[in-house]
């Protein structure tokens, strides 16, 4: 018995150093790339809302900084894209335990799940699909305070090398949303509006990246 | 070439009649107000509209733009144009009556059909170019302070962002229909001022058939759904169609008859009172 | 009728309750200067009005230039120029752009030049651009005939052009009224109240009452059938004698006096001067005969009747 209850946590033990390794590693790789550009396609699919997809640049210098120029106007989830750079900006702030795994995308995944060691801070939980032997996230969920939960699937082309994806799906809630009445401006439309309980309460906003230019 | 010779005795009457650039001076100091306060301001009242959707989304891009300042403007003002539309069209010819020369008018070898019909004429002419200036001030006036942008605009449905290239057919379309929603306020002005021999009674009229048609187009009773359709005053707002996505060609096909027949309809009102108006005064 | 330029028959016209005209006819001839006399609400105007087409008939014709109003409509209103009522224009337009606007609908625009021209012939050189807010009544009854008068129309109808006019003003449009006769032939018909205007003015006249036409003919026909009356100023010592000389001069009648020393007497027109002749012969000092006008009495009398 005493046998068995050792091996039970050394086992945990084991593992416990397992995810913090890898989410390291995920941090390092992500710290190779000090700055880049990308030509992104944002696909917004958001009940409530008609976009047509919009063409922008996308800029990032590290630690976290995004910079989006659009020509028009373009919706991106809250925080842009700076999620997980975040994350790897505070890398000591987490304790990184393992939660299992699961197939994505056809690959086999660890997931990490990120609990912050305290709570002042923003973030609530964080989990990380892992492709461990490409070292890819290949999905994230972060729930925070202020935005909710963030579900995004990353998909990755000829800069998996370095960590970027080819292409991003963000998926967002949207059961908040409201349409302030009193502002719409149709006032003499006497077709009805759709009936709230049938709109979706998720959306999603796809980016396509092409032309990574890193620097 | 009579009737184009007193279209132009018309058209010549309006511009130099002070009260025809009361509407002007109106549309150039409202829109110059809500111009300023969109640019001391204009932001915080985007976030009204914007405000739900930020709980989880961001809006990249110059939202507050000529685009969205011109639709703004229009959204403000186009209820208010057919007062300023009606101040003079509904004096065509009554206000002649007051002042004494439609007896000279009426007693000079031009038909009846015809002079009220260069009336008619003039009367769409002044409206026309009330909407071009305030198209010119709310579009062009408004993308040079503002620049030029995608288009947010909020229907009862869920927001709508036509990229800036779409926008520019969107509002000739719309003006067109805003035209001729205002062309049947002038119509329906002129109407009445040939009933009339005082100038206020149609100007006044005009105002409370547009008032009683929008109140019964409004008031959620179903007793006045079957004639709600064909008011005229329904579509009067049919220019934002234009700002839907996708167009609801239909609707606003629909609007163009009912305000196309208004049209008619009361040209014919008007033809018909005209030829048997005995003038007495 | 060829030379009959307005021919109206069997006119009526009822407004609600009222009967505006009942059965009125009337003829004027070619270079007739036509006097329509009547008091207030007699249906002069809307006959008038009627002859315009401001006014549809409810029954009757009108014929003008012998086409039919109804039927003929602009090409008779081409040749005709009225003056209605008041003489009502554009305040906010000038004199000049007054009379433009009108003639480009008057069959025939005007030049700048003819318009000048019209101007200065009704004695408004100087304020061609003045806005005729700022005229007189005076200066908007002459901007008034210059528009009607303008594209040289064949007839001209007038009602009551000289009301509200000055002295002089009315004068002037009695001498203008007379030029167009003389001068230019037209054919002229004007409404008013000024019964010595009529006969100073008209060749022939109408009478109208209650809407209908009671007396329509020659002026002075008209008059010579009635008896004139004549006054007489002579000293107040023979009042007496020249009483018994009208007694026994037959054909005079209603001898009235008139002050301290003169006395009125009605006679024939032509009896008039054998009655001076035997004032004369009889010492009686004469020193004015004037025959009142008759227009006045003959007009209470037949509405009295």
């Amino acid at each position: 018995m005493r046998l068995i209850l050792a091996f039970i946590l050394l086992s945990f033990g084991l593992r416990a150093e397992e995810p913090t390794a890898l989410f390291m590693k995920l941090v390092k790789k992500f710290q190779t790339v000090k700055s880049y550009e990308v030509q992104a396609t944002i696909k917004p699919n958001i009940p409530l809302i008609r976009i047509l997809p919009v063409k922008a640049k996308v800029s990032f210098t590290y630690p976290s900084n995004f910079q989006i120029q659009a020509a028009g106007i373009s919706i991106l989830p809250k925080n842009g894209f700076s999620e997980l750079p975040k994350l790897f900006g505070q890398e000591e702030k987490f304790t990184a335990i393992a939660t299992g795994t699961e197939n994505l995308q056809g690959r086999d995944t660890e997931i990490i799940t990120l609990l912050p060691l305290d709570n002042e801070g923003d973030l609530v939980l964080a989990k990380l699909w892992v492709d461990a032997a490409r070292l890819l996230i290949l999905k994230s969920q972060v729930t925070t305070r202020t935005n909710g939960t963030l579900v995004s699937d990353y998909f990755y082309g000829n800069s998996a090398s370095k960590g970027l994806p080819d292409r991003m799906l963000v998926t967002v809630e949207v059961k908040k949303f409201k349409i302030p009445k009193g502002l719409a401006t149709d006032i003499n439309r006497y077709s009805q509006a759709e009936d709230p309980s049938k709109i979706k309460k998720k959306g999603t906003i796809e980016v396509l990246f092409s032309n990574y230019q890193i620097r | 070439m009579i009737f184009l010779r007193s279209t132009r005795n018309e058209l010549i009457k309006i511009a130099l009649k002070p009260r025809s650039y009361l509407g002007l001076a109106a549309i150039t100091g409202l829109v110059g107000i809500i111009l300023f306060a969109l640019k001391a301001d204009g932001m915080s009242m985007i976030s009204f509209v914007t405000s739900s959707f930020e709980q989880t989304l961001r809006f990249e891009g110059n939202l507050l733009n000529g685009n969205l300042v011109a639709f703004i403007v229009l959204q403000m003002l186009i209820v208010h144009i057919p007062l300023l539309v009606a101040l003079v069209t509904g004096d065509l010819i009554s206000g002649e009556a007051a002042m004494g020369t439609l007896r000279l008018l009426v007693s000079k070898p031009i038909s009846r059909t015809q002079l009220l019909l260069s009336k008619f004429l003039a009367g769409g002419i002044y409206t026309l170019l009330i909407v071009l200036w305030l198209g010119f001030l709310a579009v062009i006036v408004g993308q040079w302070l503002f620049g030029i942008g995608d288009l947010m605009v909020l229907n009862s449905d869920g927001l709508v962002i036509l990229q800036a290239n779409d926008v520019n057919w969107r509002y000739a379309g719309g003006f067109c229909v805003a035209f001729l929603a205002l062309l049947t306020v002038s119509s329906l002005s002129i109407t009445l001022s040939c009933f009339s021999d005082n100038s206020i009674g149609p100007i006044v009229s005009t105002m409370a058939i547009i008032l009683l048609f929008t109140i019964i187009g409004t008031l959620d009773v179903p007793i006045f759904d079957p004639i709600r359709p064909y008011l005229f005053t329904t579509h009067m707002a049919s220019w934002r169609s234009f700002f839907e996505d996708p167009l609801p060609w239909e609707s606003i096909q629909k609007s163009i008859y009912i305000l196309l027949g208004h049209n008619l309809l009361l040209i014919g009102i008007s033809l018909f009172t005209f030829h048997r108006k005995d003038i007495t005064v | 009728m060829p030379n009959s330029i307005i021919s109206i028959r069997h006119l009526a016209k009822r407004f609600g309750n009222f009967e505006a005209v009942k059965d009125l006819s009337l003829e004027v001839q070619q270079g007739d200067v036509y006097g329509f006399l009547g008091p207030n609400g007699a249906g002069k105007s809307t006959t008038m009005r009627c002859m315009l087409s401001l006014i549809k008939p409810d029954q009757g014709d009108i014929h003008l230039f012998g086409k039919d109003i109804r039927k003929e409509r602009s090409a008779i209103l081409a040749r005709v120029g009225c003056l209605i009522e008041k003489p009502d224009f554009y305040k906010f337009l000038s004199a000049y752009r007054n009379l433009d606007l009108f003639a480009n609908i008057s069959g025939k625009p005007s030049t700048k030049k003819e318009i000048y021209e019209m101007l200065e012939f009704v004695g408004l050189q100087g304020r061609e651009k003045d806005q005729v807010g700022g005229f007189s009544h005076g200066m908007r009854q002459r901007l008034g005939i210059a528009q009607t008068l303008l594209h040289n129309p064949d007839l001209i109808v007038l009602d009551e052009p000289t009301t509200g006019l000055d002295p002089q003003g009315i004068i002037d449009m009695r001498n203008l009224i007379l030029r167009l006769k003389t001068e230019q032939h037209k054919t002229i018909v004007f409404s008013s109240h000024n019964l010595a205007e009529v006969e100073i003015l008209c060749n022939r006249m109408v009478i109208i009452h209650q809407g209908k036409n009671i007396v329509e003919g020659c002026v002075q026909e008209l008059l010579n059938e009635q008896e004139q009356v004549i006054r007489v100023q002579t000293d107040e010592s023979y009042l007496a004698p020249a009483f018994a000389l009208v007694q026994a001069f037959q054909k005079a009648s209603q001898f009235k006096k008139l002050g301290l020393d003169g006395f009125e007497v009605s006679m024939a027109k032509s009896d008039i001067p054998a009655f001076n002749q035997a004032l004369v012969t009889a010492g009686i000092p004469v020193y004015s005969v004037e025959t009142k006008r008759k227009l006045e009495d003959y007009f209470i009398n037949l509405l009295q009747a």
